[in-house]
């Protein structure tokens, strides 16, 4: 019986809004952009709750476990869709659109990251990433069908299928071989060594590419960055803010779990692709004029950042990069926080310009920017600074001069993109009007806000209960 | 009770008051006070009580004098372990004599600033040179580096104060700026390389220093531009500019006289080295034979006055030079008479209704007979004053001297009548306020050394010989050479040797080095390279198929790689 | 000795809570200007109290670390903000704070954004605070970096620079100093843990790490001093500022730099530095006689006044690469007066300009008719040029000393250089009081009664640190 509570509690709660959603959708006539936000609090803080309460107890252990290292992770996810759904309500209350097919989706890739956070067989990614692409191209369509939008649909469905392809194929590989999709069998197998290396191999890295696509690390992150710059901002935000912990988990858990055996040879490669989303994202955000496509290449290069620290995966490696991850994602959540409040005559800004002399008009949210800004750089004493210090107290330990001596060339360029927002809303002659900004927005700036500051005077307070849980996992 | 009312008050053990800090103080006190006067209305009536408290403290001097009472005081001011500077008020008899001889002075100034009529600010330049009295004295008792520059920074800077002509005060500020930074420098290297900044060490410290002649180079040249030696004279010389009483203030009780001073404290650095003698007397000689040419073909009475004091302070400094302890016991009585000289030269000035040139004068001894009267008197005085001094310099100095003083009343008393009608008209002696105590001075001074040998007569005679037949005419002959009246040479090879290469030295390292080197070539290469670097970054990542396709491939082609070089063991 | 009570904290923490108050303040322009002025004056009037007052706890003959303070920040790594104050810095962090408030008496009437000038001058200072009291590397290192935002936002808003590009080069130069200073601060943390500032100048480093752990150091610090060929970005920067408070508070970035010098310079340098400090000095001699020679032919006074700063503080610079201790202690004297004389006549020189620019006239001969700020004016000229009117004069002196028993020829340039640069802030003081007929001014533009107060105020301040330097101390 208690089994089955727990998957009541994630999968059909979120089924079933699902269903329910769909229900009201039709048959309610008076609905409001807030009808589904309100509707799916309920289940996401049931779902949240419930997965704190039965973090340990799995269905199909076999296929999905629950854990508290996986409780971390889904508790950080559903607490940012909280709140990001709930700004995206007012979005939609602004732009007077229907929410139902946002809030579904978002949920339905709620409940594939949850699975996907717990997956013990590889089964499971191989449905589960052909949904979340699939998802994904849906929210593309939330863009009200332009023509750059089908584009970039077409390019993302186009390289998301050879990605999911790739995927299959790794998968049926393994399964040749080993006989099963199970992670531990699978390491047993890879452990034994007694195997022909180079297809077992080619399909551990096929699998991995797939992953990588997925986190978006350059240069398979294109498809990322124009999703970005074209489609709504919820799903922006959604797909900015939530995907990162959990493809970051997966990593951990496939890097030291299944594929610990090829730890060696796999380095390299995350390696090469840390460089490349660290040059990549700090010279491409340089000289943009969109910012949501400037934070987009900036979450390439704060990818590649975090995985430099990364890739040895030692216990102090892997609460580094979740620390920077944790960090990061505040950082995000308040700077998309503030895109919500920037508006004129009803219409979001995203050029640079647009934003011009902002701080005269709205100084309160210049002044959330720039701290976000700041943190983003890592300046301290600001939450930035400790995301920073854990990724290069790591490198340090483990004595990699030559990459933190690249790694903090690539912070020079990115910096000074970072400094290009400020300049332009702070230094620069004002040149529009601005909207009244909403007060919800102001509400969850000044908790992001509170938190960060919190977390400056004493950081284990944000810090300290998920360093607890890593440690005790990898300890 | 604050601290200057006690040191006021107190008396030593034989009832006598506690000179130096008293008068140090009390002038300090004084000065500050008459910053407070309100302006205008009562102002030469506070200058008549700053004149009467420097009376009260000069008789107080001659009683300690007379008692032979020497004062003391110090006051740890820096007790650092490093720097052990301290505040001195001492005196020795000389000193207490020598100030007695300079309050003198003081006093007949500050009378004479009183009764100026040109003056308007009286109240303050007085009360300036109560201040650089102090100042005086605090140079003058120092005993160490500190209070030494500090001496002779406070009297530059008030000096500059009492100057009121911009471009006077501009070259003086310059002049005296570069000389503090050279007695600066030369202290600095004293006390780094021997460790002591106390004078009675200096004997010994100066033969072990390393770089003697830098140290006493500097110095050397400190002194000649603060004494206004050739060729720095042209700072003194603008005083021309400035109301003729200032002139006399200035070049009586200013810079010069810290230099002499200066001069006598730093003789043991300056004898360690051998040809800063030499150096020095072709100075003071050439400085003395540029002040007797220009004295006898300047136009300007200021000017001729000026250049009087001017090769005053060259025979001073050569004094100095040969034996310091005539600085205290010959040089200082020198000065009242030289003093007397000066406010003769502003009396004629005076008489003829402010008129300054000497070709627009001649012939006054007609109409002005008792200044000219007081001239020759004072002309003797000075001769006595001098006639007794033994060897060949105060000879040479007396004859210069007086052929200059000859130049110059021949032409303002003798020959023919040039002044115009207005000066003509009210030509006459100046008031009583002038000539009288001038007058007690000299008939006193006369008095008490009349007992000459006939020498010193007969030069006098010798002087009233030249003074009659001096050929003025050579020298009104230059009268309105504008290059010789007004010019500076020195400033100009100053601006084409010295400041227009500097300047077009510093263009070029802005231009060649900021600019080009570091804006055009570190900063602007880095910048385009990032630029261009940027830009190839953003070409790549467009929206196309084929950029898409690329990257992919890079990212395939590292997976293609990694999985080459491990996949196959 | 430990606080009994966390006064440094206090002074770190009070600009910081002035700075909130001002954030609160209703944005009302002219009144919310006025307003959050007067939260700053009276914030840092609050600060300087409490500095008084930990003057006389202090041990003015302890030249240690005293005050200590220590909060556990992070668990991991395990980082603990240590605080710790000896006389040399918290002379410094009284010197900024008069500096600052000097600053701000010159912008009273701004009317342009004065919340946000007041709001980041406050953030500056609560930064510029810890960075002085910090007493162990990583403190040191987090208030090294942190003050960088507020300087960029005070420049950028309010140093009217005309090439935008030039703030993002500033900060970027500024930044990487920082960044390099961080790798130093993760080895030397790596190799010996979290080790306090009065150690880190013995640590046994060798070998590479001693090489590259020692050449960041000194490379984060030269990036904040304009020495060739830094003092490019200062003076791009610097030159133009015509803010008096934004040049004030960007005059105080080179001292950040020497102060690091100070704290982090080894004792026994080693073999390899000795040639690089060589070099340091004749780049050092170099860039003095270069700008001073640029000083005192350009004629703007701002490029003046900076190049009067750059000369002094490589002077200083020099003087702590002597190594000797005493001396570093002479600088921080001298460097007191030095920071209210520049911040003194920074206001000055913006009042005359304002008055140039509101009267479209030059300002030749302006003091000949204004007669307090002509007093005022030359006073600080005259100390400016090392006139024995403030405690410069003594403690130049013994600095100077140092330097010329050293190396003769580099003392006798540097004073060479000094004087020139004395010479172009005359050369100023000249033309202002050459009298003029085309000047427009008159003695109704002289400067307040109460303006010239706070004048007499500076000048007795100094006058006083000449006679006796610490006279403010009261010996409980």
């Amino acid at each position: 019986m208690q089994n089955w509570l727990v998957l009541f509690s994630e999968t059909v709660l979120l089924l079933l809004y699902l269903a329910v959603a769909f229900l009201v959708n039709r048959y309610r006539v008076e609905k409001t952009a807030k009808t589904f936000f309100t509707l799916g609090k309920y289940f996401v803080s049931v779902s949240l709750l419930s997965s704190l309460i039965f973090y340990d107890k799995s269905v199909f252990p076999s296929v999905w476990q629950n854990t508290a290292y996986t409780a971390l992770f889904k508790v950080m996810i559903y607490l940012v869709a909280l709140f990001w759904f709930y700004l995206s309500s007012k979005w939609f209350l602004n732009k007077n659109r229907s929410s139902y097919a946002y809030y579904s989706l978002c949920i339905a890739a709620l409940l594939l990251f949850g699975i996907l956070l717990s997956a013990r067989n590889f089964a499971v990614p191989s449905f589960i990433v052909p949904g979340l692409c699939l998802i994904t191209g849906c929210l593309l369509l939330q863009n009200g069908g332009s023509e750059e939008g089908r584009r970039i649909l077409r390019l993302y469905v186009f390289f998301a299928v050879l990605f999911c392809l790739f995927l299959w194929i790794g998968t049926g590989i393994l399964q040749y071989y080993v006989g099963s999709l199970d992670y531990e069998t699978i390491e047993t197998f890879l452990r034994k060594g007694d195997f022909p290396l180079p297809p077992v191999y080619g399909a551990v890295i096929l699998i991995l590419s797939s992953l990588l696509f997925m986190m978006a690390a350059a240069p398979f992150h294109l498809c990322f960055v124009s999703i970005i710059r074209t489609t709504i901002l919820p799903v922006a935000g959604f797909l900015t803010l939530i995907p990162p912990f959990v493809y970051l988990s997966c990593l951990i858990s496939l890097m030291l779990g299944v594929f610990s055996p090829f730890e060696n040879m796999i380095r390299p490669l995350l390696l090469s692709f840390a460089v490349f989303s660290l040059i990549i994202g700090a010279f491409s955000a340089n000289g943009q004029k969109n910012i949501r496509e400037l934070f987009a290449f900036s979450s390439v290069f704060n990818l590649g950042f975090m995985l430099f620290g990364l890739i040895s995966f030692s216990n102090t490696s892997v609460i580094g990069a979740f620390d920077f991850t944790l960090i990061y994602i505040l950082s995000m959540f308040g700077v998309y926080t503030v895109f919500l409040g920037i508006k004129s005559r009803g219409d979001y800004l995203f050029e640079l310009e647009d934003l011009s002399g902002m701080a005269g008009e709205k100084p309160y949210l210049s002044a959330a920017l720039l701290i976000f800004m700041v943190s983003l750089i890592g300046i301290p004493p600001m939450i930035g600074f400790l995301g920073r210090l854990s990724v290069i107290n790591n490198l340090v330990l483990e004595e990699r001069w030559g990459h933190m001596l690249l790694l903090v060339v690539a912070l020079l360029f990115m910096a000074n993109a970072y400094l290009q927002i400020i300049r332009v809303i702070y230094f620069e002659p004002q040149k529009q009007k601005f909207d009244r900004t909403g007060k919800a927005v102001y509400i969850c700036l000044f908790a992001n806000l509170l938190l960060i500051f919190i977390s400056i005077f004493n950081p284990g307070y944000l810090l300290r209960d998920a360093e607890t849980i890593l440690n005790g996992v990898f300890g | 009770m604050p601290l200057f009312f006690v040191i006021l008050a107190t008396k030593d053990s034989n009832g006598h008051f506690l000179m130096i800090q008293q008068l140090f103080f009390a002038l300090l006190i004084i000065a500050l006070g008459s910053f407070l006067v309100v302006q205008g209305r009562r102002r030469r009536i506070w200058s008549v009580i700053l004149l009467l408290a420097a009376l009260f403290f000069m008789y107080n001097l001659w009683e300690a004098l007379s008692s032979g009472q020497i004062g003391f005081f110090v006051y740890s001011w820096l007790p650092d372990e490093v720097l052990n500077a301290h505040f001195y008020l001492s005196s020795s008899l000389e000193v207490e004599q020598t100030l007695f001889a300079l309050l003198g002075i003081l006093i007949g100034l500050v009378y004479l600033n009183i009764v100026y009529q040109n003056e308007q600010h009286s109240l303050n330049i007085n009360t300036l040179l109560l201040l650089n009295f102090s100042a005086l004295i605090i140079l003058v008792s120092a005993r160490d580096f500190i209070q030494f520059m500090a001496g002779s920074c406070a009297f530059s800077i008030l000096s500059f104060y009492m100057v009121n002509d911009m471009a006077a005060k501009s070259k003086f500020v310059f002049y005296n700026f570069w000389a503090e930074m050279a007695v600066f420098t030369a202290l600095a290297l004293v006390y780094g390389e021997t460790g002591s900044i106390v004078f009675d060490d200096l004997e010994k410290s100066a033969s072990a220093l390393r770089h003697p002649e830098l140290a006493a180079g500097l110095l050397a040249a400190a002194v000649c531009v603060k004494a206004g030696m050739f060729p720095f004279q042209n700072q003194m010389l603008d005083f021309q500019h400035v109301p003729f009483n200032r002139a006399i203030d200035l070049s009586l009780l200013s810079t010069p006289l810290a230099a002499l001073f200066m001069w006598a404290k730093l003789s043991p650095l300056l004898s360690e080295v051998a040809y800063i003698e030499t150096i020095m007397k072709t100075i003071v000689s050439v400085s003395a034979f540029w002040a007797v040419v220009g004295c006898m073909l300047a136009d300007n009475i200021k000017a001729k006055t000026l250049y009087f004091n001017m090769l005053f302070w060259s025979f001073a400094l050569s004094v100095v030079g040969r034996d310091v302890s005539l600085l205290y016991s010959g040089i200082v009585y020198l000065l009242p008479f030289l003093t007397i000289l000066n406010v003769l030269m502003l009396m004629i000035t005076v008489s003829a209704s402010n008129e300054i040139y000497v070709s627009q004068m001649g012939g006054f001894c007609r109409n002005v007979k008792f200044t000219f009267f007081l001239s020759m008197l004072a002309v003797l005085g000075f001769v006595f004053s001098i006639g007794e001094w033994k060897g060949m310099c105060p000879k040479i100095y007396l004859g210069l001297a007086l052929l200059a003083l000859a130049c110059c009343f021949n032409g303002v008393f003798l020959g023919k009548e040039n002044a115009d009608e207005r000066v003509s008209a009210l030509l006459g002696n100046s008031g009583i306020l002038y000539w009288f105590p001038l007058l007690l001075v000299i008939a006193g001074s006369l008095y008490l050394n009349w007992a000459q040998s006939w020498e010193v007569y007969a030069v006098w005679g010798c002087f009233l010989v030249a003074m009659a037949f001096f050929p003025q005419k050579i020298c009104r002959r230059w009268a309105d050479s504008e290059l010789l009246q007004d010019g500076d040479i020195v400033y100009v090879l100053y601006r084409i040797f010295l400041l227009s290469p500097l300047r077009l030295l510093g263009r070029v390292l802005w231009i060649a080095v900021d600019f080009v080197v570091i804006e055009r070539s570190i900063i602007g290469s880095i910048s385009q390279t990032s630029s261009l670097l940027v830009s190839a970054f953003h070409r790549m990542q467009e929206a196309a198929w084929l950029n898409y396709l690329l990257l992919v491939f890079v990212g395939l082609l590292l997976i293609l790689i990694n999985w080459g070089y491990y996949g196959h063991g | 000795m430990d606080s009994p009570f966390a006064l440094l904290s206090l002074i770190i923490a009070m600009p910081f809570l002035g700075m909130l108050f001002v954030l609160t303040i209703r944005d009302d322009d002219e009144t919310a200007g006025r307003n959050a002025f007067n939260v700053c004056v009276f914030t840092l009037i609050a600060n300087m109290i409490i500095i008084w007052r930990i003057f006389m706890v202090l041990d003015e003959d302890n030249h240690n670390l005293q005050l200590l303070e220590s909060f556990r920040w992070l668990n991991n790594p395990g980082i603990d903000i240590v605080l710790g104050v000896d006389p040399f810095s918290l002379l410094l962090i009284l010197g900024a704070h008069i500096a600052v408030l000097i600053g701000l008496s010159g912008i009273r009437g701004n009317v342009f954004r004065q919340k946000s000038l007041m709001i980041f001058t406050l953030l500056f200072l609560s930064m510029a605070t810890g960075f002085f009291v910090a007493a162990d590397i990583f403190s040191f290192y987090i208030f090294f970096e942190a003050m960088l935002l507020p300087l960029f936002m005070i420049i950028g808003i309010f140093g009217e620079v005309r090439k935008q590009g030039l703030i993002s080069r500033f900060f970027l130069y500024n930044f990487i100093g920082a960044i390099v200073l961080f790798s130093a601060t993760m080895i030397i943390y790596h190799y010996y843990g979290s080790v306090t500032l009065e150690k880190v100048s013995s640590l046994p480093l060798a070998g590479g790490a001693g090489f590259y752990v020692w050449g960041a150091i000194c490379l984060s610090f030269l990036f904040r001093i304009p020495i060739w060929p830094f003092h490019y970005w200062i003076s791009s920067i610097n030159a133009g500022i015509r803010n008096p408070l934004a040049f004030t508070i960007t005059a105080l970035i080179p001292l950040t730099g020497l102060y690091g010098f100070i704290r982090f310079l080894p004792h026994d340098i080693p073999a390899f530095m000795e040639t690089y400090i060589m070099w340091g000095n004749i780049i050092g001699v170099v860039t003095m006689l270069f700008i001073s020679l640029i000083g005192f032919i350009n004629k703007d006074v701002q490029y003046k006044i900076f190049a009067y700063v750059t000369v002094y503080y490589i002077m200083y610079l020099l003087g702590i690469f002597t190594g000797d201790r005493m001396v570093s202690l002479n600088i921080g004297f001298s460097m007191f007066a030095f920071l209210i004389i520049v911040a003194s006549l920074e206001i000055l020189s913006s009042y005359i300009f304002h008055k140039e620019q509101e009267n479209e006239t030059s300002s030749r001969g302006f003091l000949c008719r204004a007669r307090k700020l002509s007093y005022a004016y030359s006073f600080l000229v005259m100390a400016a040029v090392g006139l024995p009117l403030s405690s410069m004069f003594v403690n130049n002196y013994l600095i100077l000393s140092k330097l010329l028993s050293a190396n003769i020829k580099m003392g006798m340039l540097l004073i060479f250089s000094l004087a020139l640069a004395g010479a172009g802030l005359l050369q100023e003081l000249f033309r202002l009081k050459l009298e003029n007929n085309e000047c427009r001014l008159n003695k109704d533009d002289d400067i307040s009664k109460a303006m010239f107060a706070f004048m007499l105020f500076i000048m007795f301040v100094l006058l006083m640190s000449f006679i006796k330097p610490l006279w403010f101390v009261v010996d409980e």
